[in-house]
């Protein structure tokens, strides 16, 4: 509980946003270090994951995630639940991102430029180039608050990691309860003792 | 213990700022797309998941166990230039004649310098660079929509127009033309061939299958969603 109560007070405390001009050299910096830390074998997996998002948690939109993942259900559920699902689905976030990155350790990540959809969108391109392929990661921002920019969505190899969020809890939660939903993501974190249905 | 929850509270959704969330749901498809034949596919991802974790990947693991990662780069080389025809046929489909002529010169550097492919000298000596296209993108390159979600046997997840798309490419794939050939009557060369090239590819990371559905709250949601993701950017590329 007290675990659950600190990772909030992060959440709503750290999350400040980046000025559109600082969006890419910023990016540029802690992408890198982030693969430094990847790389780091004095590091176990839970330390790696911890020291990066100290990285980039000031300009990802956890909450904004976790409503756009559970879509029109969000509304739907009490506070207490909102909070509940906030925390187990930015935990699961983190690991997901962490378990991503560390498929391409010994590799560097390069950031191609940005793109702009629309003056409240930018998308920034990135690509980790390894001995055969190249994978491209977007990271997606908006724009939350005057010229700040926080990060609502990343896709990974055109993939969007919010869309298949929303697909499968859209599908859950018409065919199972919230306790249920909260259960499967307990499940899902648990480090390799992951179960699917 | 319960004042700490209420300032937590309150920072949460008090302080937080207030996001217009419906700026945001054009950019995410809608998830109530027709899929008559869920059941069987809910089915069928759950067979192919056990297939994949309790038969494919112990094997890919062997393969890799005893063959070098130059070996099967090597045989990778050999079977991607056998399939050239595919590649040159659905860029000219689609119009993409210069991939199409840089796909027909790699062929040419391939196989003449790179001893019948399994030097991917284009790649390296000439900086050719490969253009995937199958049968699948090029229905979905004329605008053909996905239509409804299947769920193949070992093959995996696919829709209306890749399953269509597939008998195109088995028509293109030199591979299936062994027993002409080769094995005259037999069609188990065809099968051979066609398993090896499979068991090669994913060799090289024989636990892909494991990462990347290692995120599945829901795996069948999850399976589709993400393969019909990919589909469209690679038909859009």
């Amino acid at each position: 509980m007290r675990k659950i109560i600190l990772t909030t007070l992060l959440i709503s405390s750290f999350c400040f946003g980046l000025e559109l001009s600082q969006i890419e050299p910023t990016m540029k910096k802690d992408l890198k270090k982030s693969m430094e830390i990847m790389n780091d074998k004095s590091l176990n997996n839970k330390m790696k994951a911890s020291n990066m998002f100290k990285l980039f948690d000031s300009y990802f939109d956890y909450n904004l995630m976790s409503k756009l993942a559970l879509s029109k259900y969000y509304e739907g559920l009490t506070d207490a639940q909102k909070i509940e699902f906030t925390n187990l689905f930015i935990s699961k976030l983190k690991t997901s991102f962490t378990d991503k990155l560390s498929l391409y350790s010994g590799q560097n990540i390069v950031v191609e430029g940005v793109t702009r959809p629309n003056p409240s969108r930018l998308f920034l391109n990135s690509k980790i180039s390894t001995k055969d392929k190249n994978y491209t990661i977007t990271f997606k921002f908006y724009r939350a608050n005057g010229d700040d920019f926080l990060i609502y969505d990343i896709d990974i190899l055109g993939v969007s990691i919010i869309q298949t969020y929303r697909t499968q809890f859209n599908d859950l939660s018409s065919r199972v309860s919230f306790d249920e939903i909260i259960k499967r993501l307990e499940a899902t974190n648990l480090p390799d003792k992951k179960s699917t249905k | 213990m319960r004042f700490i929850f209420v300032i937590s509270f309150i920072l949460t959704f008090c302080c937080s700022r207030e996001i217009d969330v419906s700026s945001f749901e054009d950019e995410f498809s809608k998830d109530d797309s027709f899929d008559p034949l869920k059941g069987y596919n809910r089915v069928m991802t759950n067979i192919n998941d056990k297939l994949y974790k309790n038969l494919f990947i112990p094997i890919f693991k062997g393969y890799d166990f005893m063959v070098p990662y130059e070996g099967k780069k090597a045989i990778s080389n050999v079977f991607d230039n056998i399939f050239f025809p595919i590649r040159l046929v659905n860029n000219l489909l689609q119009g993409k004649f210069n991939y199409a002529r840089e796909e027909t010169l790699r062929f040419i550097a391939n196989t003449i310098v790179g001893f019948g492919g399994i030097s991917d000298v284009a790649t390296n000596v000439y900086k050719l660079k490969k253009h995937d296209e199958d049968f699948g993108q090029t229905l979905g390159h004329y605008g053909i929509s996905s239509g409804f979600p299947i769920v193949l046997p070992l093959i995996g997840e696919s829709n209306l127009r890749d399953a269509f798309g597939l008998a195109g490419d088995y028509l293109l794939n030199p591979l299936s033309y062994l027993n002409v050939w080769y094995a005259k009557k037999s069609e188990f060369m065809n099968y051979a061939a066609k398993g090896w090239h499979s068991i090669n590819d994913n060799s090289f990371d024989p636990t892909l299958y494991n990462k990347l559905t290692k995120d599945a709250i829901d795996l069948y949601p999850f399976i589709k969603n993400a393969y019909e993701q990919r589909r469209n950017l690679l038909i859009k590329e």
